[in-house]
């Protein structure tokens, strides 16, 4: 799933925000049309956004920085978020998290130096009964173990 | 006749491969000329036991799980032959959920 973004662009951006500014609840909205835009948040965006709905900048910051799928930069080509909540690290989440670090050469928020691969944690995606869980660009893997995870690691790679 | 299986599609039940399982149920009865409907179906929430396969019967759906892949020739086997198999659960409406 490899998404081809626009760069920044202040012109597309008042469009972008003008075209949903009259919703209800358009923070949000807004927000989610940037970041599908541009792939993340471009942080010269908040004003904007704030002057349009008539919020404070720390309003609209707030928003953004509340719900951490918003990004601050753009990710890398895939985006791999290896689970890090309570059933997982029972069933050995951690050594894995490890091992993807190791292999990506990279800590968990973070994004490999060719812009590949960024690797995150995530907190609980349902899959508990079948943990140590991941999810590579949107799809959901369950019963991970360091054979599937190696092969994760490696599509996330190509 | 054709034998009816029941292979759930929910997202916890493709995240741990019901997907290939289902794909390889379909392949290897083609290869053994066996006429299959695979029916993809909503999963019964028995996470643990997923890929969950249920085979119908005239006594009623009977479980297999978790099954993979590499299980899928030897559990074709069990069923044309009626013999026993690691990965048989019984009864799905059976089974303590
Ligand atoms: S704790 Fe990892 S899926 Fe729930």
């Amino acid at each position: 799933m490899t998404t081809v973004y626009e760069p920044w662009n202040e012109t597309r951006g008042a469009e972008i925000i003008a075209e949903h500014a009259n919703q209800e609840g358009a923070t949000l909205v807004i927000l989610h049309a940037l970041q599908d835009a541009f792939g993340y948040v471009p942080e010269a965006a908040i004003p904007m956004v704030a002057k349009a709905l008539n919020l404070s900048r720390a309003e609209v910051h707030g928003v953004f920085t509340f719900y951490h799928d918003f990004r601050h930069k753009p990710a890398g080509r895939h985006v791999l978020k290896l689970c890090r909540a309570e059933a997982c690290q029972a069933a050995g989440g951690d050594a894995l998290v490890a091992r993807a670090e190791t292999k990506l050469g990279v800590s968990l928020g973070s994004t490999t130096p060719d812009e590949r691969v960024t690797l995150e944690p995530i907190y609980c995606l349902g899959l508990c009964a079948t943990a140590p869980s991941a999810m590579l660009d949107g799809r959901l893997i369950g019963r991970l173990d360091q054979k599937r995870l190696d092969a994760l690691v490696a599509e996330a790679q190509r | 006749m054709s034998m009816r299986v029941y292979v759930s599609r929910d997202a916890g039940a493709v995240a741990v491969g019901a997907d290939e399982v289902a794909q390889a149920l379909e392949r290897a009865a083609a290869t053994r000329g066996v006429a299959i409907e695979i029916v993809r179906t909503g999963s019964r929430g028995m996470y643990w036991l997923e890929p969950l396969v249920e085979v119908a019967t005239p006594q009623g759906r009977i479980a297999f799980g978790p099954v993979a892949e590499a299980d899928v020739p030897s559990l074709l086997d069990a069923l044309a032959n009626n013999t026993p198999h690691l990965l048989r659960l019984g009864a799905t409406d059976e089974i303590p959920g």
